[in-house]
């Protein structure tokens, strides 16, 4: 699904070059959950930051790698964009390639955008302080998932005598639970918005009749009107994909001579569709007009989404600017604005950091629903390890912009290989573990490494206590301990004092 | 500088009734169409030295009480008092109460004159009088990235606050500043750089730095460790707990992590939607939680062992909106010991009662005549049937309606009725008038708001 190779990200600062993210290897399957831990300022944000292609230029820049999702090389064709110059005085320059790098931000947007989702570390920088949070949402909607909602506009159907059976069961359903449930079948089913059927099942004074008539109104006003133009809006979207996608995978090397030709046939025919569009949306009524059932649709879908996120009353928060809301709530609409585009991989920074447990546990629930109804692939990167135990399949452990240990969760907790996750584990503060509260918690000693000049040979050796002679000339590699663990340590290495507890390769 | 203040006091920190309303702003002329209670009428005391912990779901009001406190905005209404006797406070308390009963009415942040406080309440205070004290109360905030100026070196961040509140010279003041770096773990060449060249940790040190810089008695820290990683937290929490020991400090914590309330808090006081629900020492807290949403909160903390995942109390339905909180205790809406008396009125019942009464809708309505609006006016629930008037013989039914219903699981609603009654050509379900629980000290030290402890005689 996604595989990240030897990513190299640096940034070109006045005191030298920090490499970031030097030499970061993962892959993430299919509908599995990998967390992603490391102390602060490791590079966890960079690596998440360089797979959406968002690395501020200047100051940095994705020096080499590769990032592979569903087949095409998310950096192939980026490789000029971004070049290092040795100025006057032997300083380092970024000179940047403008209209490349434009390019290659729309391909990003264009393909990556509709697919892969972000939740960003900081709220209130992400969020545009000047434009009401519910706004922002739907923007994005409309802009990246034109398709998805047109798709279920056009979905609409009229009302069938089956659907109305199931109508006047949630009217007169004697369990009131079940009667919530049955109106949300039923407007799942015939794609009514559930405030407005809530509305005429709840008005009194009305015999079944009359409700059926107005259930039967209300399916006529919302019918879908101007299907032709949704179906036109929802074609340009696909072949536009479609023509992304497989000039990327030219541009990756991947390409066979059948993507070539469809890449050629997409082409043509979203610049003889793309024509008319245009056309039509350059007389503002008509604009108006069509464009009207999408916005709505996504306005609805955005408000879904905030009471998804436990947040009271999403129609005023919709209307609400950014500072307005308190720490959680900010963080809580970058999850819904994540949430709301279905993404097949939603990368997630640090989501819930300001919010309470009870709502962090049902956040985590939101997730993990993601991951079973469309089987989305997630990296969660957070520093709660509580909250990887419970929600990640696998780790990956970070130190100093290299990934020094890999391994399924369970595996990870019950037995920790390299020495800097073992601290780690060590200096959770856990409700279980009973600390003397005049005592101090146990740290890891030492401090981050300064990664314009990071430590020679393993990165750790400063802090390590197990540190001995090799450690501070060579680098370890990430090398597979078997049952699906990696890890970058000399102790497991050939001649290691641990290599012997573990048999190697498997 | 307060009158108060030659003589360090108990209580260093003290709201009284304190309330925050913000205005919603809807229409076109985006005119105010009604208030969020953020803070909703607090009582709460930092001890001089301790560490006082507040929790809550988020979005309850825990920074805003907090910037409250520190007169970084004005409350609407209530009083915060600076160093203050403990007996005092009590009696300031006490007399707040008594008066917000007599005339409910929302009062203006200066309580009555003559009463003694003056010389403690920083709310009643001008803003140039109150200058000097603002130094001694310092925040911290969660998100080092944004609080610390970007374009500032380290050493002029530091450098700032001492030399505006202090008549040091600049050399001096650099001293002072090379002391506190060196106080919180940095090195004197982290001096000339700028904050972004640092990584997380390393500058909410700064920003505690910072908040140290001009020798304050009583720091804010606002989730001070939140975007912090284990190892880092950990040496931060460190930092602050040597900090306060060798200083004599006093911090109010706010946080969502309850571990490191766990080790840091002398007392915890736990917030749901703008009010304090309970109180005690950390110790009792964690071993005998009262409350039922403090019980919900310790349940759904993580545990770091993939192994164990441990059961949680999740909090059924929508949160209740601070616009419109509910009636009686706000907790009712999602308490699972809930109550027939928890405060149940007319809105609880509503929907549901559109169901149970209507002819077309409930086989066992059938005998009712076609209902045609269900209305809610104060504590009661007005019925009204198309134009007939309705017989004492169909009051009977619905009176055995809601009998029924109150039997049934979520029937607590239509348990709390009192009174089903014909009044002007329809028929009325009284509800009880909506008290909310009292603050009840169960144990020293340790009190909470809930009806499922015993409350003072009336
Ligand atoms: N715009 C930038 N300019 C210069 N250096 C940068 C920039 N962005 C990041 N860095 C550097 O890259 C390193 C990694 O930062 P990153 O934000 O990825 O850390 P992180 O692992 O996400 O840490 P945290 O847990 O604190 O969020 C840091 O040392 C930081 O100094
Ligand atoms: N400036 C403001 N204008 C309008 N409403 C506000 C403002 N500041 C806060 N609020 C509202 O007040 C309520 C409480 O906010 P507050 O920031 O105090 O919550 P909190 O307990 O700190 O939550 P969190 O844990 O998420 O940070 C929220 O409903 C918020 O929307
Ligand atoms: S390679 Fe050496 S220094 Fe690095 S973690 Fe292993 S033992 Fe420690
Ligand atoms: S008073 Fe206590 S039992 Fe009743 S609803 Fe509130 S918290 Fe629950
Ligand atoms: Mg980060
Ligand atoms: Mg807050």
């Amino acid at each position: 699904m996604l595989s990240v190779q030897g990513l190299q990200t640096e940034f070109l600062t006045p005191r030298g070059v920090i490499r970031a993210a030097d030499g970061v290897d993962f892959d993430i399957q299919e509908g599995e959950v990998l967390g992603l831990v490391g102390e602060s300022g490791c590079g966890k944000s960079v690596t998440a930051l360089s797979i959406m292609y968002l690395i501020p230029t200047p100051p940095g820049r994705i020096a080499s790698g590769a990032i592979w999702f569903r087949g095409i090389n998310l950096l192939a064709g980026s490789e000029n964009e971004a070049t290092v110059h040795r100025g006057l005085g032997g300083k380092p320059k970024l000179v940047r390639n403008d209209s490349a790098l434009r390019r290659h931000r729309a391909r990003m947007a264009k393909v990556r955008g509709r697919e892969v989702s972000m939740i960003f570390q900081e709220p209130m920088s992400s969020l545009n302080p000047v434009l009401p949070v519910g706004y922002q949402i739907a923007e994005v909607l409309i802009y990246q998932r034109r398709k998805m909602i047109c798709d279920r506009l056009l979905a609409r159907k009229a009302i069938t005598d089956e659907d109305l059976e199931l109508f006047k069961e949630a009217v007169t359903h004697p369990d009131a639970a079940q009667r919530e449930r049955l109106l949300t079948d039923f407007c799942l089913q015939s794609a009514l918005p559930v405030e407005k059927v809530a509305a005429i099942i709840d008005r009194s004074g009305l015999q079944m009749e009359e409700r059926l008539a107005r259930i039967r109104r209300l399916s006529e006003r919302s019918r879908t009107r101007y299907a032709w133009f949704l179906r036109l809006a929802r074609e340009l979207d696909v072949l536009e994909s479609e023509w992304m996608t497989r000039e990327w995978r030219v541009l990756s090397g991947v390409a066979s001579s059948e993507d070539d030709r469809r890449r050629l046939a997409a082409q043509a025919q979203f610049r003889s569709r793309q024509v008319l569009f245009k056309l039509v949306m350059s007389i503002p009524v008509l604009h108006r007009i069509l464009m009207r059932p999408i916005e709505e649709e996504a306005r609805r879908r955005v408000l879904e989404q905030l009471k998804n996120v436990r947040i009271s009353e999403p129609h005023k928060v919709y209307n609400e600017y950014p500072h307005e809301l308190s720490g959680g709530m900010q963080q809580r609409v970058m999850i819904a604005m994540a949430l709301a585009c279905d993404p097949a991989l939603m990368i997630a920074d640090e989501p819930t950091t300001s919010l309470d447990v009870t709502t962090q546990a049902q956040i985590l629930t939101l997730v993990r629903d993601l991951r079973e109804r469309i089987h989305s692939s997630i990296l969660y990167i957070t520093h709660d390890l509580a909250v990887i135990a419970e929600l990640c399949d696998r780790v990956a452990v970070m130190y100093a912009g290299k990934i020094v240990e890999e391994a399924p969760v369970g595996d990870l907790f019950a037995h920790p290989l390299h020495p800097y996750t073992e601290g780690l584990l060590e200096s959770i503060v856990s409700l279980d573990k009973e600390v003397p509260s005049d005592a101090p918690l146990p740290t890891i000693a030492g401090t981050v490494p300064d990664l314009l000049s990071p430590p020679s040979g393993c990165r750790f050796h400063p802090r390590c206590k197990y540190a001995f002679a090799r450690c501070k000339t060579e680098e370890p590699r990430l090398l597979p301990q078997g049952d699906g663990r990696r890890v970058a340590c000399f102790l497991y290495e050939e001649g290691g004092s641990r290599a012997a507890e573990r048999s190697p390769g498997a | 500088m307060l009158p108060s203040d030659r003589q360090a006091h108990e209580i260093l920190v003290g709201a009284v009734g304190l309330k925050k309303h913000f205005p919603v702003k809807g229409g076109v002329l985006r005119r105010t169409i009604a208030q969020v209670r953020a803070v909703d009428g607090v009582d709460l005391f930092v001890r001089r030295g301790e560490t006082l912990a507040l929790v809550g779901e988020s979005g309850c009001g825990k920074t805003t009480l907090g910037r409250l406190l520190l007169r970084l905005i004005p409350p609407t209404s209530g009083e915060v008092l600076f160093n203050v006797p403990a007996n005092l406070y009590a009696s300031a308390r006490d007399r707040w109460h008594r008066i917000a009963q007599d005339d409910g009415a929302m009062r203006s942040p200066k309580g009555p004159q003559g009463d003694g406080l003056d010389p403690y309440a920083i709310t009643r205070l001008r803003t140039r009088a109150f200058k000097p004290l603002r130094r001694r109360m310092q925040p911290v905030f969660q998100d080092p990235f944004t609080s610390l100026d970007p374009r500032m070196l380290v050493k002029d961040i530091l450098a700032e606050p001492i030399l505006i509140n202090n008549q040091m010279t600049r050399p001096e003041a650099m001293e002072r500043v090379a002391q506190l770096l060196q106080e919180v773990g940095l090195r004197p060449d982290h001096l000339y750089r700028f904050p972004h060249e640092f990584s997380g940790g390393q500058r909410q040190r700064i920003a505690i730095a910072r908040a140290l810089a001009p020798e304050p008695e009583f720091l804010l820290l606002d989730e001070p460790t939140s975007a912090l990683d284990v190892s880092v937290q950990a040496q931060i929490l460190n930092l602050l707990k040597d900090i306060q020991r060798r200083q004599g400090l006093t911090y109010l914590l706010i946080t969502h992590n309850l571990s490191v309330v766990r080790h840091m808090a002398d007392r915890v006081a736990v917030m749901y939607l703008g009010r304090i629900v309970e109180e005690a020492p950390t110790r009792e807290l964690f071993g005998s939680p009262l409350h039922p949403y403090t019980k919900a909160l310790l349940s759904a903390v993580p545990v770091p062992d993939p192994k164990r995942r441990r059961e949680k109390i999740l909090l059924p339905g929508d949160v209740p909106s601070p616009v419109d909180p509910p009636t009686g205790c706000r907790f009712h809406t999602r308490c699972n010991a809930v109550m027939p008396h928890c405060g149940w009125s007319p809105r609880d019942a509503a929907s549901a009662a559109a169901y149970l009464f209507d002819s077309s809708r409930n086989p066992h309505a059938s005998t009712l005549p076609a209902l045609s609006e269900v209305s809610m006016e104060g504590n009661r629930l007005r019925l009204l049937f198309g134009g007939s008037r309705p017989t004492e013989a169909q009051r009977q039914v619905v009176a055995d309606l809601v009998r029924g219903r109150a039997a049934e699981a979520g029937g607590m609603a239509f348990q709390a009725i009192r009174e089903v009654a014909l009044a002007e050509g329809s028929i009325v379900l009284e509800f009880p008038p909506p008290l909310e629980p009292a603050w009840v000290e169960v144990a020293p030290g340790h009190s909470v708001a809930c009806y499922l402890y015993p409350q003072p005689q009336a």
